[in-house]
């Protein structure tokens, strides 16, 4: 009832594009100020949706593990793009109840990627998926701190944008 | 053995830069250590894995015991916890939370919990109201393995602050190194900046005295000039006037040897005045002149210095003219004060001619009296204006009139001695005006 009512107010929210359903399962959430939504004030994303962003590849370390490490996935920044986020500040949840605040101009700073695959490999949710947040460390020594290491999030499912 | 000393000098002062050096490149580097030190952080991080993985454990526990009772979860929530626990168990799994649990001694344990939960992943996803069994084999599994976390945790914390409490010690040792390396260049910096500007204070020393050398050879070759100049004529006098004596024996009469005699006198002592002067020189170059101060009335000053000079040249006319600002008497030493106004007048008899009228004028201002002597004679050219105090000089053309060329400078000297100033104007052909300052009081200790 109340989101019926919402829904026919004219308010600001009027000028929402809308985004078709997914059609898969909804891997990650974006909530918050985002004017491209499919759901109640969301944008659920699926695989194919997913897919449509620019791929990227990012090779370099991590704190946790050895070695450098090939990733691939879709730029934050893209993804942010995509649904029409205007914001200052993105709070990333993960499925282990991890959840913290990453100032948004880290993403225009920085190619900070959305990871999908590490060595080739699809990153699953009992290992850092479905997604994890990868910054590009070694190519940037200021990254290399750990007040960028907690942004790293893994097992990555909701974003909301404030 | 000044060579030697050199060689010690060098020795010292290289080993100083070497120590200098070396100083800055080991504090540098501890500096370096610190702060590459300062970087690692690894221990606050394993013990948050560990209590993270600690707490997946008891929520996928709860979840399953949950799931088999009576209140029944859902299982997306089920499945969820499930890959939580298996996340948190691969992150201690690889990488330098392997090593670390490796270190700890957790490894298999981690390993062999992961492999179990893996083995029951189907039963464990269908799980299903009274299946009690899997439950059960999930809590085998994961009880142990929580509280091994939770010694792991401990441990964790205890190595942590073991760490943190050698770090800090090694720390505060690096500091301490580099605050005394810092003291140590300091004190050998300040060492080298002495050694350096007394090195430069020697070689001004050398500098100058090495001047004041060639000066000494220059006023010896001077006065080895003059005399064969000056000593010549009225030797040349007196040994005319004894070869006379000589060869004309008992036969002169007594009024020629008397005059012969008188002049050969008078020949002398004009030698010896020149001595004087020169040793007068080298009295005042070493301070063995003393002023005596007293009061001392200017009139008198002037007309005694006037009334000599008249003596020797009575053809001459000198005027005065004080000014009426000029105190009647100042406080100086009267003799030598005098000793500059006759040398000042006597160069004005000598060097203007004898028909010119030769004035002295005394003026004051600002507590000075100054005593000028204006004569129409010969000047002093442009170009010789700045060595006419020094000694030994003598004016281009004046050498065939008597002099030493010691007389000024002299005076120059004692004016200075009396805290006052011997200045001058003067102009080839036109004549000179030599100026005598003096301090109305006597200036104290100088």
């Amino acid at each position: 009832m109340l989101a019926g009512i919402s829904l026919c107010a004219p308010t600001a929210r009027s000028e929402n594009v809308s985004l078709s359903a997914p059609a898969g399962e909804v891997r990650l959430t974006v909530t918050g100020n985002i004017r491209i939504t499919n759901s109640e004030g969301a944008a659920l994303l699926d695989d194919a949706m997913l897919e449509t962003l620019p791929h990227h590849t990012l090779e370099t370390s991590t704190v946790v593990t050895d070695g450098v490490k090939r990733f691939e996935g879709f730029l934050m920044r893209d993804l942010l793009e995509y649904v029409g986020a205007d914001g200052t500040m993105v709070t990333a949840s993960a499925l282990n109840d991890y959840s913290i605040d990453i100032p948004m101009e880290d993403f225009e700073q920085y190619d900070v990627l959305v990871a999908t695959h590490m060595d080739g490999e699809r990153l699953k949710p009992s290992g850092k998926g479905p997604f994890w947040i990868v910054y590009p460390r070694d190519n940037h020594s200021d990254l290399q701190d750990i007040r960028y290491d907690y942004r790293w999030v893994w097992q990555l499912i909701q974003l909301k944008v404030k | 053995m000044t060579r030697k000393s050199d060689l010690v000098a060098y020795i010292v002062a290289g080993t100083a830069t070497v120590a200098f050096a070396l100083l800055l490149v080991f504090s540098l580097a501890r500096l370096l250590d610190t702060e590459a030190e300062l970087r690692r952080n690894e221990g606050d991080n394993m013990l948050w894995a560990i209590s993270r993985t600690q707490s997946a454990a008891l929520l996928f526990d709860a979840e399953v015991s949950r799931h088999v009772g009576p209140i029944s979860g859902k299982s997306a929530e089920l499945e969820k916890r499930y890959n939580v626990m298996l996340s948190r168990l691969n992150l201690l799994s690889e990488g330098p939370q392997l090593r670390y649990m490796r270190d700890l001694g957790l490894d298999g344990e981690l390993e062999k919990a992961a492999r179990s939960l893996q083995a029951l992943e189907a039963e464990i996803l269908n799980l299903a109201y009274g299946d009690i069994q899997t439950a059960s084999s999930v809590h085998e599994i994961l009880q142990p393995l929580i509280q091994d976390l939770g010694r792991a945790g401990n441990q964790s914390m205890v190595r942590q602050w073991e760490a943190t409490g050698a770090r800090l010690d090694k720390q505060r040792s690096a500091i301490v190194q580099v605050i005394i390396s810092i003291v140590a260049i300091i004190v050998l910096g300040a060492f080298l900046s002495f050694t350096m500007l007394r090195a430069m204070t020697e070689q001004q020393r050398i500098r100058l005295s090495l001047l004041r050398e060639r000066e000494t050879a220059e006023i010896y070759r001077s006065f080895v000039t003059l005399v064969s100049h000056q000593f010549r004529t009225p030797l040349a006098v007196i040994d005319s006037a004894m070869q006379r004596v000589l060869r004309s024996g008992s036969q002169m009469p007594g009024e020629e040897v008397k005059q012969r005699a008188t002049q050969v006198r008078s020949e002398v002592r004009g030698l010896t005045s020149l001595l004087e002067a020169t040793l007068d020189v080298v009295r005042l170059e070493e301070r063995q002149v003393a002023a005596t101060p007293g009061n001392c009335r200017i009139e008198d000053l002037v007309q005694r210095v006037i009334a000599r000079q008249s003596e020797d040249a009575p053809e001459r006319v000198f005027s005065v003219e004080v000014g009426n600002k000029v105190p009647q008497s100042i406080v100086t030493d009267r003799l030598l004060a005098e000793q500059i106004l006759d040398n000042l007048l006597s160069n004005a008899v000598k060097y203007s001619p004898v028909t010119e009228p030769i004035a002295v004028s005394v003026r004051a201002q600002n507590r000075y009296i100054f005593i000028s002597v204006h004569d129409r004679g010969v000047g002093i050219p442009h170009e010789e204006q700045d060595r006419v105090f020094s000694r030994f000089f003598r004016g281009h053309g004046t050498t065939d009139i008597p002099g030493t060329g010691i007389g000024l400078s002299i005076s120059s000297q004692v004016a200075r001695l009396l805290g006052g100033e011997l200045s001058f104007e003067s102009q080839a052909g036109i004549g000179s005006t030599f100026t005598l300052k003096l301090p109305e009081e006597w200036p104290g200790t100088e």
